[in-house]
């Protein structure tokens, strides 16, 4: 054995010795440290705020412009209203989440700034179908509403008639 | 019949009849594992004569140790076809039945003392055998000459195994 | 016989007429038993260990729901899961050695215990040969192993088996030569009489301890390294590496005989490791061991409590090493095995030989 031959098998030796020390450090920090793992469904991970979940939708400033319909590459919201002059009957506003893949393109174009993605993100169900999700909070008109819509229906009937004589 | 009749035919019987399944076994990794049993048998035989050093040291190197080597030679070596194997066997009869002839004869013309006189106790056998063995005026030289013999061997391997190219690249 | 705790008992309670061989039995079939219960405990808590600390080395928690408190059943369930499933004998298998080789596996892991110096009188046999017995039964498993392969008629098993062999007898060379500095240092194969000789003041006359410190350690991280890889052990698991040969030598196992495999990893490891303390961590011994009365019932409890715990903890770096270090490649096992381990081993053994005798003339 020449004498570098002799030097390498040292070299090689000692290399082996403390990089395995060394690994042993590191992982021994680790074993010491506190550990990320989330006991899942009793607790929840912490997103960190800025989570692209599922949608909600804040229904009463929505004004059924559908610029986010248009904006979804996808084509997933679809909703549906009728117009009581300044109230909203809503019927529909579905998300399909079957096809939604969560890209927020749908949130910016809103000029009412009321569609949003919120940190909920478990959609596990058994059948498609419930991946199709409804927005509304409410459907049709609140008592409220109805109300009111009486009351604009009622001035433009008494207009009518006033004006008719 | 007593304890030690028993566990001398139990042992015997592991051991010829290990020895037999090896010879008669088809496949050659199953007369290699038949021979397992053999060792064991022997190993047994050597602690019902009162040597158990050599009864472990039976089973540390021939089980532990050559027979792994056999079983991966055997590993190695594709399955032979029957040709050769037929043409060897006569000769291999008479290189198998000629020692244990010389054996038998040997054995039959001693004077019987018998195996009895030889069993002892176990006792601090490890520390006579290495005395035995170390000593000058023990076997010290038959046993240095046995390691020269087989380092000789060791040294014969090396050089057999290795590679024609000899450049000088280490691993 | 006569260093047997249970033939003692046993003698004591039977009929004075009880012929000896019906007590040898007796004796024999209640020790085995006694080890396989030890055996099957010690691999519940080693594997529920080894997960354990798998995960907390890999900033994860590892089982915590099976049993409530930090999974502490994760592994009986496995157990029980592993009894229940349909032993799977191939087709294609050779019938004898498929069914044999988990049988010689587990025997020869078991047959281990029996010289285990557990604590002072505790052993199921003192023979004079100790470890040199210890030595020859671990290398029945490599065979076990072998025929395992073999009998599987499964190219993975074989690649696995053959990996056995080729590492097994490399390392059982170190292995056997690190062994060698202990042996002359306590002059005896024995266990317990190199547990006997470490007990001193307080407790910690520990060969590392003593003055052939010098060789002692390094014979110890020798001997470690070497069991690790006679022990199929990561970064030494070539046999059953499971990203290359499915689960190598016992791929086609199920069920019980599967567990059999298991068993016999944990068995080794903790044999191994209480090899290590009987030789060089002092064995039962402990400190304040002295303050004891010789007879006191305390001195087997704690004495077996604290070679409990020096082997677990050798069990647990075991552990650690396999959590840090990658599998190595099958030549590089090689090159260690016989170009650093072996050359280190002889180097160490003459110089605890010339140590010893150069004490020895003084
Ligand atoms: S997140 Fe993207 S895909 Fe989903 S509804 Fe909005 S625009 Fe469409
Ligand atoms: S863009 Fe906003 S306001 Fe327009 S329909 Fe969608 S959610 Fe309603």
């Amino acid at each position: 054995m020449t004498s570098s031959a002799f030097s390498r098998w040292w070299r090689n030796l000692s290399d082996g010795v403390i990089s395995t020390a060394r690994g042993m450090r590191i992982t021994l920090r680790t074993f010491l440290r506190k550990p990320v793992t989330v006991q899942y469904p009793d607790e929840k991970p912490d997103l960190g705020g800025r989570y692209r979940g599922i949608h909600y939708l804040e229904q009463d400033l929505c004004i059924y412009c559908d610029a986010c319909a248009k904006a979804c590459p996808v084509d997933c919201i679809e909703m549906d209203a009728t117009r009581h002059g300044k109230e909203l009957e809503w019927h529909a506003f579905t998300l399909d989440y079957n096809r939604c893949m969560l890209c927020e393109l749908c949130v910016y174009p809103c000029p009412k700034d009321c569609i949003h993605q919120g940190e909920e993100y478990a959609l596990v169900t058994e059948d498609r179908e419930d991946m199709v999700r409804d927005l509304l909070t409410w459907k049709g008109l609140t008592e409220e509403q109805k109300q009111k819509v009486a009351e604009v229906e009622a001035l433009k009937a008494q207009r009518a008639a006033g004006g008719g004589e | 019949m007593n304890g030690e009749v028993l566990s001398f035919s139990l042992f015997s019987a592991l051991a010829v009849g290990g020895a037999g399944l090896a010879l008669f076994s088809k496949s050659a990794v199953r007369s290699a594992f038949a021979l397992l049993a053999s060792f064991l048998g022997v190993a047994g035989l050597y602690l019902v004569l009162g040597a158990d050093f050599l009864a472990v040291t039976q089973i540390l190197l021939y089980a532990g140790g050559i027979l792994v080597l056999y079983l991966f030679g055997l590993m190695l070596v594709p399955p032979e076809g029957d040709e050769p194997r037929a043409l060897r066997r006569p000769l291999a009869l008479v290189v198998a039945v000629a020692p244990v002839a010389v054996l038998l004869i040997g054995f039959l013309s001693r004077p019987s003392h018998g195996a009895r006189a030889v069993l002892a106790e176990p006792t601090e056998t490890v520390k006579e055998i290495g005395l035995a063995l170390l000593r000058p005026d023990g076997w010290l030289l038959p046993f240095e000459y046995a390691s020269i013999l087989l380092l000789a061997a060791l040294v014969g391997a090396v050089h057999l195994a290795r590679r024609s190219v000899s450049n000088e690249e280490a691993e | 016989m006569d260093g047997n705790f249970i033939s003692h008992l046993l003698s004591a309670s039977l009929p004075p007429g009880f012929p000896f061989w019906g007590l040898a039995l007796l004796a024999a079939f209640l020790g085995a038993l006694c080890v396989v219960g030890f055996v099957s405990i010690l691999a519940l808590v080693s594997v529920w260990l080894e997960r354990k600390i798998a995960g907390h080395i890999q900033a994860r928690l590892g089982p915590m729901r099976t049993g409530g408190w930090h999974g502490w059943s994760q592994t009986l369930a496995d157990a029980i899961k592993l009894l229940t499933k349909e032993d799977v004998i191939l087709r294609g298998a050779d019938p004898v050695l498929f069914r044999l080789a988990p049988a010689l596996v587990m025997g020869s892991a078991l047959a281990m215990f029996a010289v285990l110096p557990f604590a002072p009188g505790v052993q199921f046999a003192d023979i004079d040969l100790g470890v040199y017995f210890l030595l020859a039964v671990a290398s029945l498993t490599t065979i076990g192993v072998i025929m395992a392969g073999w009998g599987s008629n499964n190219k993975w098993s074989l690649y696995g088996a053959m990996r056995e062999a080729a590492q097994a007898t490399s390392y059982e060379i170190p292995l056997a030569l690190s062994l060698i500095p202990p042996i002359l240092h306590f002059g005896t194969f024995s266990l317990l009489s190199a547990t006997e000789q470490q007990s001193g003041w307080g407790g910690m006359q520990w060969y590392i301890f003593s003055d052939a410190f010098w060789v002692a350690i390094p014979s110890f991280f020798l001997f470690f390294t070497a069991a690790l890889a006679e022990n199929k052990r990561a970064p030494f698991d070539l046999p059953e590496s499971e990203s290359e040969l499915v689960a190598g030598f016992h791929t086609e196992y199920s069920g019980l005989r599967f567990a059999f495999f298991f068993l016999e990893e944990y068995a080794a490891m903790f044999a191994a490791s209480a090899v290590a303390t009987a030789y060089w961590l002092g064995g039962w011994n402990f400190p304040g061991m002295t303050f004891l009365s010789t007879g006191s019932l305390w001195l087997p409890i704690l004495g077996a409590l604290a070679f409990l715990l020096k082997a677990m903890f050798l069990v647990c770096v075991m552990i650690w090493i396999r959590w840090t270090l990658p599998r190595l490649r099958i030549d590089q096992v090689m090159t260690l095995g016989w170009k650093y381990l072996t050359p280190l081993a002889l180097g160490i053994m003459v110089a605890a030989a010339g140590w010893e005798a150069w004490r020895a003339s003084l």
